[in-house]
């Protein structure tokens, strides 16, 4: 749990760095980056990647939102079908969380690739 | 087993990103239009918008201060003038990017290049291409040349929009480029002269040759004269001095009449009715100037509002621009350097549309099917041909040939429209001739008197317009300046022979165009209508001439006196709809009352109770514009539902007709087994209006005001329905002062009274100063332009003479 809690913090740290230094899909290198340095199960590295960059996302479009009290969200809400401008929030959350997720679990399967056949990584965790 | 995963997981990770990065379809590529860090959501402006005090700019000499007023008018302060206009440049990139860039890529034809595939921006492009815009902003540029100071403004004005295109991030690029996804473009001076010829095409390409010459074959001389008359409107010209005109025309032999030039070849080619997209026959404007003795202070007053399509962003942008030679205030054309229609300390100027015909056709005799030689006074001249590349986004470019001859270019042929009437005729078009009104604005922008303002107007070529103005020394003036081609008696109003030089244009020296200074009657005004009375010594025709904007005006200055600024805000706002005083009574005289329905009667008390007012909330308004509607499609069935192209009568004639004239032959309804005259189609009229309006009365989501019938809205420039204003309370109409109609009317108000002691201003325009959807101040002034409200256009003598409330002071420094 504690290793699932800090690689969450590492692809929201990694992820929010790269996205200033790369191109928008910077957060997916972040994302990726963050299960690498610190590697966890598929299932857990995929779980910390869609909470954490959609959770960096939601925060971020949110916050940015909330400055402009919705002026701009709610005409590009209308023009995509969406009722709301949270409802937009979410939906950029979700992207987020989708290739945060995504990226992360191809990170962690990367490490696992060059691993071979150990068992466990550490004795530490788990 | 690990590896399979790896790519399998790989495969999905890149098959999410990959098309989140490109444009699929019309949507956008979301990955980058929904990033928190770059995408969209970095365009929402906090309400109080934030600027950066310093700015280090690189290419400045000396520094600048930028003032921005409550309003968000910027007041640019130069030491220089070259810093002056690259601050122009810089602030209004700033504000405007997208959009200026955006109608670069319009006229040029270049629209595909962003949109991609669709047949319509292609046509629109090719239309662009084929009708030589590139090749009349090229022909600016050379002009330009010759012209070193003006040369210097245009290219200051280029470097600063390059210095602030530069100056972006994928994070701050306007928000349409996310959108589409593709990214601004280096500026050139090519672009602003883009700009200037997409104004002229607005404004100078409005003509009828075609028409007309359709008409006079199938009608007949004697209905043709009925219909189309050049002047068809109660004479209350621009200009007024019978007998006056005190200079030797230059005019042309008798014998060259446009009406025989080619008429008779034309009756067998008729082909069919293809419409191609005209300038809005709308397109007009009001402006005026009062002298001292008719004003309380004593000082002379301008007042000018153009009415031109209504977009966001706004076509205008508010600036001061001010450099040791030149302080000047008013509404300038994003993209354009100088102010075009404003006012400085000294005097105040105001364009109108001039309306005189600057198209002609020309019917080319083309040795063979290439079409490389044609002939010219009788002997085989070569054409030449211009291949256009038309590059579209995510597709294969397409390339178009299009011929030029002596003329201008062939716009249609074969490969384009090969149905249109027009195929294989030569264009003439005014805006193809160098010129360089750049110059005449930035001369404008600095004059101080009369003959400042008479030097400054030589340098204006096209598009033709009535130039209003007043000086603080008491003057008050009217020039309708352009190159007008010298005609003969109806030359240029039908097709004309190709086939030699004898219809080539020259044209009238400037000093005999039609202008006068500090008339008796103690004002001067324009709307649009026949320019001069009929001693004139030239022949003019025009698409079409304004009848009942310009006599309201004139009969409210007459009968006005110790005439206040608000004054003059009230006229250009005033509702009043003199088309309808002058025919509503006629039309209701003629409806027999004695077998009316219930709904019939109901029509005839709202019109009887209306007082001719467009008053937003007057439903006799709605009930008079539907009876007028199909009033007016009745009377022309034969010529609106034609296989042939053929022009339709004005408002003013067509109500003559019906008052004077009312067994007029085209007055009976088409395939109807009976003959109808002027009288049974007023009556028919009236009854299918009172059915519609019925109707309409018993849906409960839509009142019968005139607000609602008219429905004014301003559209998105891309037409994207949220990011428009639509429904705005406004009253108003064509052919009354406050012409907002659908989605057209004044883009700008602006009234000026030239106070010696200092310049009082306001403005007022259906939009804001950003253009970018996401700020507060992308549509702020809408509400305000629709209720009639100005803000003030305040002249700083010099960077510390603020107005009371600033909403930031900026200083711009060069970057070494």
């Amino acid at each position: 749990m504690i290793r699932f809690i800090i690689q969450l913090v590492l692809v929201v740290f990694l992820s929010f760095l790269a996205q200033y230094l790369l191109p928008w899909w910077g957060v997916m290198v972040g994302a990726a980056l963050a299960t690498i340095i610190l590697y966890h199960k598929g299932f857990y590295s995929f779980l910390a990647g869609f909470l954490g960059v959609g959770g960096l996302w939601f925060f971020l479009a949110n916050s940015l939102d909330s400055v402009n009290q919705s002026l701009l969200s709610g005409k590009v809400a209308a023009l995509l079908g969406l009722s709301s401008s949270m409802q937009l929030v979410l939906a950029t959350a979700f992207v987020g969380a989708l290739i945060g997720g995504f990226s992360s679990l191809t990170g962690s399967l990367f490490v696992s690739m060059l691993k071979k056949e150990k068992k466990s990584n550490s004795p530490y965790f788990e | 087993m690990k590896v399979f995963k790896f790519i399998l997981s790989l495969t999905i990770t890149v098959g999410l990103g990959y098309p989140l990065s490109i444009k699929l379809g019309s949507a956008p590529p979301l990955g980058n239009f929904l990033s928190p860090s770059v995408g969209f959501w970095q365009n929402g402006e906090p309400r109080e918008t934030e600027f950066d005090k310093h700015l280090d700019i690189e290419g400045l000499k000396e520094q600048i201060s930028v003032t921005y007023d409550e309003s968000m008018f910027p007041h640019i302060f130069a030491k220089n003038n070259h810093d002056l206009y690259f601050a122009q440049g810089y602030v209004t990139a700033k504000d405007r990017l997208w959009q200026m860039e955006f109608q670069t890529y319009a006229a040029a034809g270049r629209l595909s290049e962003i949109l991609g595939v669709n047949k319509g921006v292609q046509d629109y492009d090719r239309t662009a291409r084929r009708k030589g815009m590139v090749f009349a902003a090229e022909n600016f540029i050379e002009a330009m040349q010759s012209e070193p100071e003006i040369l210097e403004v245009v290219n200051a004005y280029t470097d600063g929009v390059n210095a602030y295109i530069q100056s972006l991030s994928q994070a701050n690029l306007p928000f349409e480029y996310k959108l589409l996804g593709y990214k601004p473009e280096p500026w050139t001076n090519l672009k602003a002269a883009l700009l200037l010829k997409y104004m002229a095409n607005d404004l100078s390409f409005g003509e009828k040759d075609l028409q007309n010459t359709n008409a006079l074959a199938l009608l007949g001389r004697e209905t043709f004269d009925l219909l189309y008359p050049d002047m068809d409107t109660p004479l209350d010209p621009i200009v007024n001095k019978p007998g006056q005109w005190n200079f030797d025309p230059v005019l042309k032999p008798a014998s060259r009449q446009g009406r025989d030039s080619i008429e008779v070849q034309q009756v067998a080619e008729l082909i069919t009715n293809e419409l191609v997209p005209e300038p809005n026959v709308f397109n007009g404007s009001n402006n005026w100037a009062v002298s001292g003795s008719k004003t309380k202070s004593g000082n002379p007053m301008l007042s000018s509002d153009p009415h031109l399509g209504l977009n966001l962003p706004s076509l205008w942008y508010t600036i001061q621009l001010s450099s040791p030679d030149v302080n000047v205030m008013g509404a300038s054309l994003p993209g354009s350097p100088n102010v075009i229609i404003g006012f400085n300390d000294s005097i105040a100027w105001g364009v109108t549309n001039a309306q005189r015909d600057l198209v002609d056709w020309y019917k080319i005799t083309f040795k063979d099917d290439t079409h490389s030689e044609y002939k010219l006074d009788g002997k085989w001249v070569e054409t030449q041909k211009k291949i256009e590349e038309i590059k579209i986004a995510r597709a294969e470019s397409i390339y178009d040939t299009v011929i030029y001859t002596h003329f201008g270019p062939i716009m249609f042929d074969d490969s384009f429209h090969p149905s249109s009437e027009k195929k294989y005729y030569a264009l003439r078009w005014i805006a193809h001739d160098p010129s360089v009104e750049a110059y005449a604005f930035y001369k404008l922008n600095r004059a101080q008197n009369h003959s400042d303002y008479m030097a400054a107007l030589d340098y204006y070529a096209a598009p033709a317009q009535n130039f209003a103005f007043a000086s603080a020394q008491g003057d008050i003036a009217m020039r309708i300046q352009g190159k007008y081609p010298i005609k003969g008696f109806e030359e240029g109003k039908f097709l004309l022979d190709g086939s030699t030089t004898e219809h080539d244009w020259s044209f009238i020296p400037f000093e005999q165009n039609i202008m006068y200074k500090n008339p008796e009657r103690g004002f001067i005004s324009s709307a649009n209508q026949y320019p001069a009375d009929t001693t004139y010594p030239y022949y003019i025709t025009g698409r079409s001439y304004e009848s009942y904007r310009n006599r309201r005006i004139n009969n409210r200055l007459r009968a006005m006196d110790s005439i206040i600024i608000e004054d003059l805000m009230g006229l250009q706002n005033d509702n009043y709809n003199l088309k309808a005083a002058e025919s509503l009574p006629y039309f209701l005289s003629v409806v027999d009352t004695l077998a009316l329905n219930s709904k019939e009667k109901e029509a005839i008390s709202v019109l009887k109770n209306w007082n001719f007012y467009n008053n937003m909330d007057a439903s006799g308004a709605s009930y008079y514009e539907e009876w007028w509607d199909t009033l007016y499609r009745l009377s022309w069935d034969e010529l609106i539902d034609s296989k042939v192209a053929m022009g339709r009568p004005t408002a003013y004639n067509t109500i003559k007709l019906l008052k004077d004239n009312p067994d007029f032959e085209l007055f009976d309804i088409e395939g109807s087994p009976i003959k109808e005259n002027g009288h049974d189609i007023i009556t028919k009229s009236f009854k299918d209006m009172a059915v519609v309006m019925n109707e309409r009365a018993q849906d409960s989501t839509i009142s019968l005001s005139w607000q609602d019938y008219k429905q004014t809205y301003i559209k998105h420039l891309l037409r994207l329905k949220p990011f428009g204003t639509y429904n705005i309370p406004i009253g108003g109409n064509h052919n009354i002062v406050n012409a907002t109609s659908e989605n057209h009317g004044p883009s700008w108000r602006m009234v000026v009274e030239l106070d010696p002691n200092g310049v009082k201003a306001y403005g007022v325009y259906p939009g804001g100063q950003s253009g970018n959807p996401g700020s507060v101040h992308y549509d702020d002034m809408i509400d305000d332009w629709a209720a009639g409200k100005y803000f003030d256009l305040y002249l700083m003598k010099n960077p510390d003479s603020k107005p009371t409330h600033t909403a930031a002071q900026q200083t711009l420094y060069p970057k070494n």
